[in-house]
Formats: C-alpha cells, structure tokens, sequence
C-alpha cells in the first residue's frame, strides 16, 4: 500500500467517525466541532486527488469561516442544556429515517455498481496519464497554477457571477438579520450625524 | 526515501527547538524593551542580565498547581491550548528562512498559512467557551468576530505581491526585491499594503492595541481566566509563535525576505551568492566539499539576514504595545470593515492595474510553466 | 491496478456514505442549525465526488479540471448560502424562544 492509500484510509475513517458524531452529538457546540474535523479530514483528501488549492480552499473557507460562523450563532443562542430539539416529533421517526437511509444508501452504491463505474475505475482510461504525475512533472507538487488557467478562461462568466452572488447574499442577510424594532439603540453604534441621533431622541420623548 | 523522511524530522526537530528557544527569550526581550519603556528596571536578578530568567518562569509554570473547572467542558478544555499551540508551530514550517534553508516550500503556501491562521483562533475560542466562565465566553465571542473581521485585511494585503509576482511560493515572492526585477513604482502599493498586513496582524493575534479577547481591565484575562499550569503557559507561546510567524511572512512578503540589501543598485545577495555560493564560477570546478561550505555561508548570511528582520519587525510590535491604548470594542469592528477591508479591496485594485499595464513583472515566476499545456480547448 | 485509482473508487463510496449521513441528520432532527449543518456535508459529499471524477478523467490529451472548478463554485455558493440562511436563523432566533422546524410554518415573523 502506498502512502496516498494510507492516508486515504485513515482520512476516510476520521470523516465518518466526525459525521456520525455530527450527528449524535447532545451539544450543538460538540456538533459544529465534529463537523470542522469532518471538513479538514476532507481537504486532507483533497490534496490526495491532486487538489491542492481547493485543500487550501476548504481550511479557509470553510473550516475557517463557515464553521466560525455557526460557532458563533450556536454559542449566541443555543442553550446547551436545551434538549427538546434532541426527541424526534413523530413516533419511529428514528427507525424509519433509518430504514429509509439505508435503503438510499443501498441505492447509490447498487447505482454505481450496476453501471459498472466499481469496475471501470480500477483501471485509469490512459495508462501513466494522471493528474498527479502530470503535476509533479511541471512546476511541482500543488502548483495552483492549472487551476487559476482553467478558472479564468473557461469558467469566467460563473466566477464573476459567483462574485456578484456574493455581494447579494451579504447584502440579504444584512437586511434579514438587522433588528427592526431596536434599530435606534443597536450594538454597532451610529455612524449617522449627530443631528438625527437628536431626531431620535426627540421622537421617543414625544 | 527514508532517508528524505530522516531529513525532514530533523528538520522538524531543529525547528521547534530553535521556536522554543526564540519563545523564552521572547518573552525576555519582551519584559526588558517593556521596562524599558516604562523607564524602570525589568526582570534582571536569574542570573546574568537576568538572562536566565525565562528558564525560571518555565519551571514556575510546570511545577504550578493544575486547576481544572469542575463545570468545565474537559475534552474541549484540554484540546484548546493543544490547538493554538500546534496552529502557530505549523505556520512556521511554511515559512523558509534562508537561500535554500526550510522544512517546505510549498506551492500554495500563502493559502495554507491563511488557513492555519484561522484555525487558530479555534483555540482561543474553544478555551473560552469550554470554561464555562462569563468573562472567559465573553473573550471567546470577542475573538471570533474579530478574527472573522481582520482575517479580510489580512488575505487583501497579502494577494497584493503575490498578484505582482504571479505565485503563491514564499520563495518566489522574494524575487520583487531583487535588484533586476525591483521597480520603484512599487512602493506606491507594497508599502500601504505591508502596513495593512502588520495592523492585520496585529489584530489576528490578538496584540494590544487589538487584545479584546483577553483585555484585562474588562474580563480578568479574557479567554484563558480559568487556565493555569503548562496548559496557561501554552496560550502565550502561541500567541508569541503566531506573532513571530506573521512578522517572518510580513518580511517575506514586504521587507525582502531573507535577501541581503542592495546597495547603489548592486544586489548583495548576487554578491554573496556569487563569492561563496557559487565557487565553481569564481575559482573553477570544485569538490563537493567546497561546495557544502560555500553554500552553508550563503544559507547562513541569509538566514541571519532574515532573522534581524524579523527582529526588527517583533520590536516594531513591542513598541506599539508599550505605546498604544486599546480599541473600544465597536472602534475596533468600524476600523476593521469601515477603514481596512476598503483599503485592502482598493490595493487589490491597484495591484492589479500594476499587472495590466507592466506585463513583464515578477522575476518571471510566471513564465516558468509550460503554459500552453493548459490553455484550454 | 494502481493505488490512485482505487482511491478514486473508494471516494466514490465515501462521498455516498457522506451524504447519506447528511440526509439522515435532515430526516431526524428538527433543529435549524444543526439541519443546516447537514446540508453543508451533503454539500461536501458532492464536492467529494466531483474532485475523485475530476481526478480520474484528467488525462494528457485533455487536461481538464471542470470537477476542481465546480467543487470551487460550490464552495462559493456555499458561503452565500450560510450567511443568508444563518441571517434567517438569527431573525428566528430573535423573534422567538424556541425554534423548531416543525413549528416555522408562517412567511412572516
């Protein structure tokens, strides 16, 4: 067994460990936590397919902000003592959600089994032409380089939009989660002129 | 190969002995520039100059009691310091500190240092929460937000040289400063850049003007109160592991790395490089042992060189914590989104103007690709 | 049969098994977060998937990295998509004590 192989197996065995974990875990807090080791264990997995960027990718943006952020709202407003978000609301949703996934499961793999994919892909379709020979022979182990190529030229249009995808998104959930009733005495102080900081006062006088 | 595996551990060991090391008498520098300062003594009386005075806190912190909150969260308690502790350790290893002197010279290793860096502050935040103390949750929450806000000013500074030069190799980054490629037009972006990474920085680790988190006069310490032992000890060796490793990238990435000054447009490092680190073009082939010798002078004038800037660099940071007071909590989240995060996006801007209008830029980092191979169909 | 291609394969099968962890934490537990959370490892599973297909159809003659730029694509979506949807948990999170899926069934608040 080569090291990638090692490695896959080990970062295999973490990712479902911390899913499953996840999942089970009676703190929210413990759950976001399992799911930061299930993200890096997948970058890790990444970088064996020869993805370094998005290796990188995936520690900044999502192990480093996303889940930041659901620490956050977690830590602001889930008591961990709460429980009643724990107990399902119907009877046997437990079982039945089991039954239903194992069954899904099933499902995926007899898919990827009967189209022969299983088998297909123990054998590469060109002999000695993989993505990471190809890239340790050019400039070295995780060169970003391919990938910057490949994203702005044939994928320019997406990645702009993404862009202004953002900024939507960042303006929406400013909208969404701003406070409309104690917009007067907000934590993040005014940085309007002091005459309508008067005006308001004004008003919760009249 | 094992023994390439032999080389990196002992490569690996010298590194964190050497951090170690830098840690105590970091510490030390730190207490005498403070004194300094503030026009009083500092720690003087452990031997010589008071030289042995780190080894003494070491031992102080190891033989102290070791206080676990009965209410505490003890996983989560324990793995936090582990975690700011290794974060700032594994930055480190991505940072080259010589002419052909690191553990990795990764090709993407501006963007896993981003990454690392915002791990750490898993570290700080996990601490305060798994305390289940007020004050202690107070600096987790303070932490997070800002290390989600500055991380922002942080990345923007940095894309600004690694935009100029086309890699994201700290090795490649240096080549803006040699003397063939350096352009004084440069320093219309470099500049405001490098100054916006340093406030970045100081902010990403929790430095004074910035050090919400722990902010003594309003939460005791902050994220570590009900830390005390080794596991309290391990908190400021990350915190002073971080600093010095933001300081070593500001260097690379500002200050020109580990080369020597050019003088009058004359690249000393070309000079010494060419004395000593390349004996074959001056004295005629030689054996290999000559060139071991003459390349361990080349890897250690640069080593030294970048060490005496990131000194200067550390110093920079004492002095603003001897010298300045601490952000309000709502100043420091208008600074960060209202002042930096626009400055960075218009350094980006203009970097990238930079790009457009001098085509060949960068030491030629770019062109060292078969390029055509991945032009698309 | 080299080791890679059977990490491809295996992935293939991670990145199943990952998804079906994450419809199952859709299907038992009524909590916004920790449902929201689930969808983020769906979405990973996905990414899973294309970065292994990305892996093995590379070749030579045609060095294409469709599968790295759609998991990149994903990954931006993706951060869109939490800060909208936590913006909405944390209006939820305001307006009322407890939040429970089964218990949102208004348009407004």
């Amino acid at each position: 067994m080569s090291i990638e192989l090692i490695g896959w197996w080990l970062m295999a065995a973490i990712a479902v460990v911390s899913a499953i974990g996840m999942l089970s875990a009676r703190n929210p807090v413990h759950s976001v936590l399992w799911l930061v080791v299930n993200f890096t264990s997948l970058a890790v997995i990444y970088l064996i397919h020869s993805a370094p960027v998005l290796f990188a990718i995936q520690l900044i943006v999502y192990a480093g902000a996303i889940m930041v952020l659901f620490l956050f709202v977690v830590m602001f407003f889930m008591s961990p003592q709460a429980r009643q978000w724990l107990r399902p609301a119907l009877k046997g949703q437990l079982v039945l959600g089991g039954i239903l996934v194992v069954a899904f499961l099933l499902l995926i793999i007899w898919g990827v089994g009967a189209s022969g994919m299983g088998i297909v892909f123990n054998t590469p379709l060109i002999e000695g032409a993989s993505l990471a020979t190809d890239l340790t022979a050019g400039a070295g182990m995780g060169d970003p380089r391919p990938l910057g190529w490949w994203l702005f030229s044939n994928h320019v249009l997406p990645f702009e939009l993404t862009s202004l995808l953002l900024l939507i998104a960042m303006i929406g959930a400013l909208m969404v989660a701003r406070d409309l009733k104690s917009e007067g005495r907000a934590i993040v102080p005014e940085t309007a002129p002091v005459v309508s900081d008067e005006d308001d006062e004004q008003e919760v006088l009249a | 190969m094992p023994q390439d595996i032999l080389l990196i551990l002992v490569r690996g060991v010298i590194l964190v002995v050497v951090c170690l090391t830098a840690f105590a008498y970091l510490t030390y520098l730190e207490r005498r520039v403070l004194s300094w300062f503030q026009w009083r003594v500092g720690p003087n009386r452990v031997g010589p100059w008071g030289l042995f005075q780190p080894i003494a806190d070491g031992v102080k912190a190891i033989l102290k009691q070791e206080l676990i909150p009965r209410r505490a969260d003890k996983v989560l308690y324990l793995i936090a310091p582990i975690i700011s502790f290794s974060a700032a350790f594994t930055m480190f290893s991505l940072i080259p500190v010589g002419e052909r002197v690191f553990l990795t010279d990764l090709p993407i290793a501006v963007l896993v240092f981003l990454g690392l860096s915002s791990l750490a502050a898993y570290g700080v935040i996990l601490a305060g929460w798994s305390s289940q103390n007020r004050y202690s949750f107070m600096g987790a929450l303070r932490s997070i937000a800002q290390v989600i806000s500055y991380e922002l000013g942080l990345g923007l500074a940095l894309m600004v040289p690694v935009m100029i030069v086309g890699s994201l190799k700290i090795t490649d980054i240096g080549n803006i400063y040699r003397a063939e490629t350096w352009h004084p037009a440069y320093l219309f972006v470099l500049l405001p850049a490098g100054v916006l990474f340093l406030v970045s920085a100081m902010a990403e680790t929790a430095r004074i003007p910035f050090d919400l988190p722990e902010c003594e006069s309003e939460l005791v310490t902050g994220f570590h109160t009900e830390y005390s032992s080794l596991k309290y000890a391990m908190f400021p060796m990350g915190e002073y592991m971080g600093m010095s490793a933001m300081c070593a990238i500001a260097v690379h990435f500002f200050l020109g790395g580990y080369l020597l000054p050019a003088i009058g447009g004359v690249d000393l490092t070309n000079w010494v490089g060419l004395i000593v680190g390349n004996p074959d073009a001056v004295w005629g082939p030689q054996e290999g042992y000559w060139t071991v010798v003459s390349l361990s002078a080349l890897g250690l004038s640069t080593t030294l060189t970048f060490v005496a800037k990131t000194l200067f660099l550390i110093l920079i940071f004492m002095w603003i914590r001897a010298t300045e007071p601490r952000f309000r909590y709502d100043q420091l989240m208008q600074f960060g989104w209202k002042v930096l995060l626009p400055a960075g996006l218009v350094l980006v801007f203009l970097a990238a103007l930079f790009v457009v209008l001098m085509p060949d830029l960068g030491g030629g980092a770019q062109s060292t690709m078969e390029v055509s191979m991945y032009v698309p169909r | 049969m080299s080791d890679m291609s059977v990490v491809v394969s295996n992935s293939l099968f991670l990145s199943a098994v990952l998804f079906t962890i994450g419809v199952l934490g859709v299907m038992i537990r009524r909590h916004p977060v920790i449902i929201f959370m689930c969808i983020e490892l769906m979405l990973n599973a996905a990414n899973l998937a294309l970065v292994a297909f990305n892996d093995y159809h590379y070749s030579k003659a045609w060095p294409a990295l469709d599968g790295q730029v759609y998991a990149f694509m994903v990954i931006a979506i993706a951060a869109a998509e939490v800060a909208v949807g936590l913006a909405i948990i944390v209006a939820l999170f305001k307006r009322r004590e407890r939040v429970d899926v089964d218990e949102i069934n208004l348009l407004r608040g």
